[in-house]
């Protein structure tokens, strides 16, 4: 595993509305606790 | 994971956002999130490139011992990445702390299903993220 945040923030996830969003979005302004899971459910 | 809802009041008071992320489809993020009572944001990457960029495990399962994960985290800290292993896909996930800003407080992969680090571990490092 690497930790590379410059690298990571460009990418985008969807929200539940399928909306693209930049990962670097979470934690510009606030700390963030970020969680992958496996899979839902 | 999902046993992270329980300190979603705690992370909001400290002033950390906390947010999910799979890889299904964007439905099927908001039934988690609305099957969970989740209060946070829930995202999807079903193209997972976010979990091979941070490394997480795509590989089959396998008995890990404490041993072995002492020694996975030591070696993810040290900047060791886990390579990519062949056979049955199976996706791991993991835990990031980032402060505010971009810089990474803290990291865990999951090197096998069941395989989550403590809650108290990740709260310790929000509450330094967040000073």
């Amino acid at each position: 595993m690497k930790l590379d945040l410059a690298s990571l923030g460009p990418m985008t996830v969807l929200d539940e509305r399928g909306q693209p969003v930049a990962m670097a979005s979470l934690w510009r302004e606030r700390p963030a606790v970020l969680v992958w899971l496996r899979h839902f459910g | 994971m999902a046993g992270f809802r329980s300190r979603q009041d705690e992370l909001k008071a400290l002033g950390v956002t906390l947010a999910f992320i799979g890889n299904g489809t964007p439905a099927m993020a908001e039934d988690f999130k609305q099957s969970l009572g989740l209060e946070v944001p829930v995202f999807t990457d079903p193209s997972r490139r976010t979990y091979a960029q941070l490394g997480f495990k795509r590989g089959p399962l396998s008995v890990v011992s404490p041993g072995v994960l002492a020694s996975a985290v030591r070696a993810w800290r040290a900047g060791f990445r886990q390579t990519k292993t062949q056979g049955d896909p199976v996706q791991q996930g993991g835990v990031v702390v980032v402060r505010a800003g971009g810089a990474a407080e803290y990291g865990f992969a999951s090197a096998a299903a069941g395989d989550h680090p403590p809650l108290d571990v990740v709260m310790d490092a929000a509450r330094r993220a967040a000073r």
